[in-house]
């Protein structure tokens, strides 16, 4: 992808949450992306950095990465295609955590000064951005009660039904299936598990016939199941489809 | 870095691993192999399983490197 069609993902992203009227569109557009591209691992933004600009990523995936002082790592957020992944960046100071690349992949940054300029400009960007974060948050809150409650089967099943919900809203997969290039160690590290109970676990889950997770390629057997298994529910991951009430805003659009 | 492998036995159930997991060193897998008896050990005692848990950590050129063994054990203090 290039910059010219950075926006792309990110539009579709938008359009989840909410109405992009075309000048908003345009105005996405025509940000100046620098796309960059990633290995596995490697680090998008740096823990302890103060980045002058914001990246979302355009291809693959990306985690939000915490270093324990014994070297520990707990990963506290998974970022598709779309995600505003760093939206952070525009209220922190430091960054109190880093975003590396899962598996190859393609960001794109833009200057915070733009997106500032983007935001001062349309009151519907600033709404839909905001949601943006609001679902984070909701998934933030899935992420933790999940790693506090629930048994390690449940847990993965949780993860699966999760990642499966929000790429098939954005169109990158579908018929139960998807490709996640995590490592048994990145998958460890979101579970808060040891990487031979993870691997134990979903050994089990391919016997009792749920789901099944090779080289990087996830296939949901019994869909029904699996979301019983994991208690869940998309409530979370679908925000309230009414679009900004004030009457206000309205005029000052006009 | 070494692959090492980890063998449990849940009571009568045995799990072969045949995948194996990279690490720098014996350290690691030593302690990779008491993280996953504690995860292992968390999950059965919250089943109320109480069968012994073993977990053997191996090279894959040296064999065996060491066993972890760990039994719950209920006693019953009101006679039940």
């Amino acid at each position: 992808m290039d910059s010219q069609t950075a926006a792309e993902p990110l539009i579709k992203a938008l359009r989840v949450e909410g109405s992009l009227p075309r000048d908003d569109e345009e105005r996405l557009r025509a940000l100046s992306f620098r796309v960059q591209t990633y290995a596995g691992d490697e680090t998008i933004v740096a823990e302890g950095s103060q980045p002058g600009e914001s990246c979302l990523v355009i291809n693959g995936f990306a985690a939000r990465v915490h270093f324990m002082e014994d070297g520990a790592r707990q990963i506290s957020a998974i970022h598709i295609a779309g995600d505003f992944v760093d939206l952070h960046s525009l209220h922190l100071e430091t960054m109190d955590h880093e975003v590396s690349a899962l598996g190859a992949c393609e960001v794109a940054t833009v200057p915070h000064e733009e997106l500032l300029r983007l935001l001062d400009e349309s009151p519907q960007l600033m709404w839909l951005f905001w949601r943006l974060t609001v679902k984070d948050a909701a998934i933030g809150r899935a992420w933790i009660s999940a790693l506090g409650r629930l048994a390690a089967d449940q847990h993965l099943a949780h993860l699966v039904c999760e990642l499966y919900q929000r790429l098939s809203a954005v169109g990158i997969a579908d018929d139960h299936r998807f490709t996640l290039p995590a490592t048994q160690i990145d998958l460890a590290d979101m579970l808060g598990l040891s990487s031979v109970h993870v691997n134990r676990t979903l050994k089990l889950l391919r016997e009792r016939g749920l789901l099944d997770w090779q080289n990087r390629q996830v296939e949901i057997l019994r869909p029904a199941a699996v979301a019983e298994l994991a208690q869940f529910s998309d409530d979370y991951l679908r925000l309230s489809s009414g679009e900004r009430r004030s009457a206000f805003r309205k005029q000052a659009n006009r | 870095m070494p692959t090492y492998f980890f063998d449990t036995v849940e009571g009568a159930v045995l799990f072969h691993d045949d995948e194996g997991i990279e690490l720098p060193g014996s350290d690691e897998a030593e302690a990779m192999a008491r993280h996953a008896l504690a995860d292992l050990a968390k999950e059965k005692l919250l089943e109320n399983n109480l069968e012994p848990l073993i977990i053997e950590v191996r090279d894959r050129e040296d064999g065996p490197l060491a066993r972890y063994v760990l039994t719950p054990k209920r006693t019953a203090l009101n006679g039940t």
